[in-house]
């Protein structure tokens, strides 16, 4: 990544003497000298002057003990070669090896003519450009920094004038010169860490002491420019400088010679010979056993003022220097003669000659003089050599976790007790890098995340970025730890208000997280972004992102109100930069408020609320069906059609009659939020046919705000054309309120109405539109069906809209919630007509067909037990089988019309319940009615209807018969009644007998003394009574049977069905005899048994 | 400080969380910023499941010990046979204790297995497991 590794480079570039480490010391210094002065040798004199401090760096920790480079320049145009070689071979004699002439125009070659400047011009020329190019970088960084530099120092004079300011160690070091430049392009053994020996502070000293050689020199022009550009107050405008313009590509050559002579001829066997020299005089004594006691006993018995101060250990300077943390004004340093700096310089000696084994020996040995002086930055600094000193060596690594303890005590050091943060960084992008090139994926993270402090947001967000490329480096990818990771460094980059990084960096994660659900983390990533989108302008994803946050349930309230009211506010800004009215157009995906689609219903104003047991329900309605069309009353043609209808499981709708949808809303929030202007998003077509393609409702997902005409009688229902909606005003939801919203819609016009979704305005900001996304049952016919998830189409959205019809609405008067176990409630049925026509042929199918008898409208006012009359009667009764469980509502005929209700009319039908078997009841009335009129587009309408009831034991009644002994054609009848109820008594009112043959008397009961009915028809709770009773076969029947009597039918039906006789009459209707036994003069309660024939 | 523990089922969804305040420091209730590290205790816990997953193939048991530390605070982590995780995010260590507290949890969690109605990798949403939870975790952290 660029902006990382312009990070590197920076780090790396900057560089100044420090007194911990001697990488940025001078190693040897080069005395350079024109042919031209005229006294070159005392100029040389003069500038190599020990006496001078001045003479080299003046500070305590800086050796002065370095090696000096002669070098001669040679100006072909000014001086004859032979002057030059004299003067050098006077300067050989005198300074010995380390010297070296160079040839170099300083002037334009003025002994061609004009006539030939053309072709020189074209020389230069051409070598122009190579040649700017090696200074071109160098001096154009030296002028910014130069420039930053000049007017920090005016900044820092202006504050604190009376303090001097030293500038030389504390300064990041200038530019190197065109020299060491050429070294870096140079591919000798020498890093280019090895190259301080031009450091700015030494051709300062050039300047300083060697005014009078104020000759054609290029350090000496870049020293000028230098000069130049601070008086020029920063001129930036460096280009225009040309450096060098009077050298050729042969003064190049010659210049990298001299450099790698003076490299490796003089440079490194003078680094060599001191290595040498200090190891044995130094080092040696304090390897091993001895060296070490010696150490101690030297600290604890030596008399250290006796001792030279120079060679004495540590010491505490002033310093103002800025690298020191703010308030101190000291540095705690070894002299550069004192025997720990002296290892330290070894060391660095060593490794800059890449003998990192011993190195890191002898850092190792110097460190532990480090800590037991307490030199914590001396300290560090072994540690982190070391620890590069372990990854350099071109062999596997003994131990990670030594060379992580080593930097992470380093850093931590450097951090804590050195204050010191641009080492710490340092350190850390040198392990970063050599991990990097080790390929140690894993380690990477920990050493980065080390320097993820509070000091700098902009670094630690760098390296967090980094740590997390790094997991997904690893063999294994570690995904979450990137996103982790990334989410942290986003977090860092919006602190340091770096707003295209974090925005970028959480993108990154939430591509991470984007299929989870950890819902915290992932909105507080959608937020995260959201504002960062915001900030930086994008404001539609802004909006997306916070639509992502809003919904989540399980921030606290606090957040979910500031949540909120950030998310209107960008809305609005977003709508006012759009151009769009955030009341009319739609924002798509606002989960809020969340609506369940499975509970989405249209009901007919009708309808009882619950729909449960579908499949019960179609189930009952085809038989109902079958037996309708079966009985006559609809007619087989129309079969197709209504089964098609009931499979479509549509809702039905006359025209203009009204049809309800329940939307269930539910607010996740913790937060009130307040729905204004809801109302349905319909469609209206001409088809009456379903749809087969399930609706598509992204279609409509943008659609904005639909406006319709108020319709002039009403206040909140409008007016489409083709249908006619009810807008609800404001729905408020409480925190996590769940609530239920009926909205009307009124269909004008035959044909289909879908409804696709809700509109609705969110806190009266944003207007949004839900589409409803339900699914039809699941599919579980096919494998492929079974194998995966299917859901049929559903139509239940999708009204059907017929011409007008009658619409049955019902209600149940004076039905109880329980009754007892054989007891009969008279209930009455409430029949509705809402409907614009006539209905018709209204059929009942019931499930529990035993519980239930619908009588005729004039049977009303009867009494359930007819008790008037005492004696017995015959009722003939008809004698077919059918099924009980659909049956025909007889309603009242009203003037000429037969069985019709009219439109807007109620009729009353009586009803009894009995409570037939013990237990809970649900029972299921499914009721079929028709028009008045023909209508093609349905063959019926049906209505379900359920009623629940419980039934409780109430007596449990044992019989048994035996021949009497006194006369034939006589039977005696014990009847054993408990009562099962552990509260309630039981009176005896009536014993009814029904049969076509029998009649009852009772025995053990003297029916006129009151006493003894009372005694033996009363049971107390769990008691039992018993009571016996003489039936005899009735006189007034005729002995012998009859042709109607059900005997000689089924003999008949008998003969026909052995004769293949399909011919079928129906039996004769039986005569039954009913006999009653008055137990008390007001009935209330019964019990009878019931004898069937057949 | 509290500590979070959250069961993380096999396709890495979070089945159930919940914050713990330990016995031994209930003062910290009225820690005012408590709410301000919820995602930052998702995004930690979510993290280290990259080092369980490098974690529990190495090792025969099922307590994995602390395997994940950010900052000053550290993940113990769980497996179970089913390859679902329990999580703690502390900032003390106590193994013992720890793996008491898991043990435990692992058998509210088989009971909630052995519920016919809860479907594998679901959310937990029973009411009994979160009491008991609780009272684990009063007993044991």
């Amino acid at each position: 990544m660029p902006w990382y590794t312009s990070f590197k480079n920076l780090i790396f570039s900057l560089r100044g003497i420090t007194e911990h480490e001697t990488f940025d010391h001078p190693v040897a210094m080069l005395m350079v000298i024109s042919s031209v002065n005229p006294d070159p040798m005392g100029a040389i004199m003069q500038l190599y002057n020990p006496n001078v401090p001045s003479f080299t760096i003046d500070k305590p920790y800086v050796d002065t003990n370095i090696l000096r480079y002669y070098v001669l320049l040679h100006d072909p145009q000014q001086t004859t070669l032979e002057h030059s070689l004299d003067v050098f071979e006077k300067m050989k004699k005198s300074f010995g090896l380390h010297c070296h002439m160079l040839t170099l125009n300083s002037r334009p070659q003025t002994t061609f003519d004009g006539t030939d400047s053309l072709s020189t011009k074209n020389n230069t020329d051409q070598t122009d450009d190579s040649i700017r190019m090696i200074w071109q970088n160098e001096l154009e960084r030296k002028a910014v920094i130069d420039h930053s530099l000049q007017y920090y120092t005016q900044q820092l004079s202006n504050n604190e004038q009376d303090q001097p300011i030293s500038f030389s160690p504390s300064i990041p070091s200038l530019t190197r010169s065109s020299s060491s430049s050429s070294i870096a392009t140079n591919p000798s053994s020498s890093s280019s860490s090895t190259t301080p020996v031009f450091t700015g502070a030494t051709t300062q000293t050039f300047d300083l002491t060697n005014t009078p050689l104020d000759q054609e020199e290029e350090e000496e022009n870049t020293l000028n420019s230098n000069n130049n550009l601070i008086n020029l107050d920063g001129n930036l405008a460096t280009s225009s400088i040309e450096y060098g313009q009077y050298l050729t590509m042969d003064h190049i050559e010659k210049t990298k010679i001299m450099v790698k002579e003076l490299v490796t001829q003089s440079m490194i066997p003078f680094m060599e010979r001191n290595i040498q020299h200090w190891n044995e005089q130094v080092a040696a004594g304090r390897r091993g056993l001895t060296g070490r006691l010696f150490g101690a006993s030297r600290r604890l018995f030596g008399t250290s003022n006796s001792r030279n101060p120079s060679s004495q250990s540590i010491q505490t300077i002033p310093s103002y220097s800025r690298n020191l943390p703010a308030g101190t004004n000291t540095l705690t340093i070894y002299p550069y003669g004192a025997p720990e700096a002296q290892m330290r310089k070894l060391a660095d000696y060593a490794f800059m000659l890449r003998d990192y084994k011993f190195a890191q020996i002898i850092y190792d040995t110097v460190r532990r003089d480090y800590a037991t002086d307490k030199a914590y930055k001396y300290h560090a600094g072994t540690q982190e050599m070391i620890g590069i000193c372990f990854l350099m060596m071109n062999q596997p690594l003994t131990s990670k976790v030594d060379v992580d303890r080593n930097f992470e005590l380093a850093i931590q050091q450097y951090l804590g007790r050195c204050q010191s943060p641009y080492h710490a960084t340092r350190a850390t992008v040198i392990y970063y890098e050599l991990l990097k090139s080790r390929r140690m994926w894993k380690e990477i993270p920990t050493a980065l995340v080390r320097m993820t402090g509070e000091d700098s947001d902009l670094r630690s967000a760098l390296f967090l970025e980094q740590a997390a490329h790094c997991f997904l480096r690893a063999p294994r990818p570690m995904i979450r730890k990137y996103g982790f990771h990334l989410i942290m460094a986003g977090h860092r980059y919006a602190k340091a208000s770096q707003r295209n990084h974090a925005l970028r960096c959480y993108k990154l994660a939430s591509l991470v997280l984007e299929d989870t659900q950890w819902s915290v983390a992932k909105s507080h990533v959608q937020f995260a972004l959201g504002r960062q989108s915001f900030h930086l302008g994008h404001l539609e994803d802004a909006v997306s992102h916070f639509v992502h946050v809003l919904p989540d349930a399980k921030q606290t309230a606090p957040q979910q109100i500031a949540h909120i009211r950030e998310f209107l506010f960008i809305y609005q800004q977003y709508a006012s930069k759009m151009g769009i009215d955030p009341l009319k157009d739609t924002l798509s995906n606002l989960g809020i408020p969340i609506i369940d689609d499975k509970s989405i219903r249209v009901t007919l104003s009708n309808a009882q609320p619950e729909s449960e047991n579908q499949d019960e329900w179609s189930v009952m309605e085809r038989d109902l069906l079958e037996a309708n069309i079966e009985k006559g009353y609809i007619l087989k043609s129309k079969k197709a059609l209504a089964l098609q209808q009931q499979d479509d499981n549509r809702v039905i709708c006359a025209v203009g009659e009204p049809s309800t949808v329940r939307v269930e809303l539910y607010n996740p929030l913790q937060v009130a939020v307040t729905l204004s202007e809801v109302i349905l998003g319909c469609q209206y077509r001409e088809s009456i046919q379903a749809n087969k393609e399930s609706l598509n409702s992204d279609l409509f997902a943008d659609q904005g705000m639909i406006d319709g005409t108020l319709m002039p009688d009403t206040t909140d229902t409008f007016d489409f054309g083709d249908f006619e909606l009810q807008k609800l005003a404001q729905v408020s939801l409480d925190p996590l309120e769940r609530r239920v919203v009926n909205l009307t819609i009124v269909p004008r016009k035959e044909g289909s109405i879908t409804i696709v979704g809700l509109h609705y305005t969110f806190n009266d900001l944003v207007h949004t539109f839900r589409p409803f996304n339900k699914k039809g049952k699941r599919l579980n016919n096919t494998k492929e069906e079974r194998m995966t998830i299917a859901y049929a189409p559903d139509r239940s959205l999708d009204i059907l809209v017929t011409p007008p019809m009658p619409l049955l609405d019902l209600t149940f008067h004076n039905v109880p919630e329980t009754i007892l176990s054989g007891e009969v409630v008279q209930a009455v049925l409430e029949i509705n007509n809402k409907g614009n026509k006539g209905l018709t042929s209204l059929r009942l199918k019931s499930n529990h067909p035993s519980f239930i008898c619908v009588g005729h409208p004039e049977q009303m006012d009867q009494p359930i037990y007819d008790c008037d009359s005492k004696d017995e009667n015959c009722s003939p009764i008809d004698n077919q089988i059918y099924d009980p469980s659909v049956i025909s509502i007889p309603l009242p005929s009203e003037g000429d019309q037969q069985n019709v209700v009219q439109p807007g009319k109620t009729t009353l039908v009586p009803l009894w319940i009995r409570g037939d078997r013990i237990g809970k009841y649900t029972l299921k009335l499914l009721f079929s009615y028709q028009s008045e009129e023909e209508n093609s587009a349905i063959a019926h309408r049906t209505l379900r209807y359920t009623l629940h009831i419980q039934v409780t034991p109430s007596l449990k009644i044992n019989a048994f018969t035996r021949p009497c002994i006194s006369a034939t054609n006589e039977f005696i009848l014990g009847i054993e009644i408990e009562n099962l109820q552990s509260l309630t008594p039981f009176d005896l009112r009536q014993l009814t007998a029904t049969s076509a043959l029998w009649t009852i008397t009772p025995l053990s009961i003297d029916l006129n003394s009151e006493q003894d009915v009372l005694d033996k028809t009363t049971i107390p709770s769990r008691q039992t009574t018993f009571a016996y009773y003489k039936i005899k076969k009735s006189e007034t029947l005729p002995s012998s049977p009859s042709p109607s009597s059900p005997e000689a039918w089924t003999s008949n039906a008998l003969a026909k069905l052995l004769s293949n006789n399909d011919s079928y009459d129906p039996p004769p209707p039986i005569e039954l005899m009913v006999t009653k036994i008055p137990f008390v003069k007001f009935f209330k309660r019964l019990l009878y048994n019931n004898l069937y024939c057949i | 400080m509290q500590y979070y523990f959250v069961v993380i089922g096999a396709t890495d969804n979070p089945l159930y969380e919940t914050d713990i305040i330990p016995s031994s420091r209930s003062s910290s209730i009225n820690d005012p910023n408590r709410d301000d590290h919820k995602h930052l205790n998702q995004f930690i816990v979510h993290a280290a499941l990259d080092v369980v997953e490098e974690v529990q193939w190495n090792t025969q048991a099922m307590y994995l010990k602390s395997i994940d530390r950010f900052n000053e605070y550290f993940v113990s982590c769980f497996v179970t046979a089913g390859n679902v995780k329990f999580m703690l995010l502390h900032d003390q260590k106590s193994e013992d204790s720890i793996k008491n507290f898991f043990n435990e949890i692992y058998e509210q969690y088989i009971k909630v297995l052995m519920n016919p109605f809860y479907e594998k990798n679901s959310t937990i949403t029973s009411t009994q497991f979160d009491s008991r939870v609780k009272m684990i975790a009063r007993r044991f952290l």
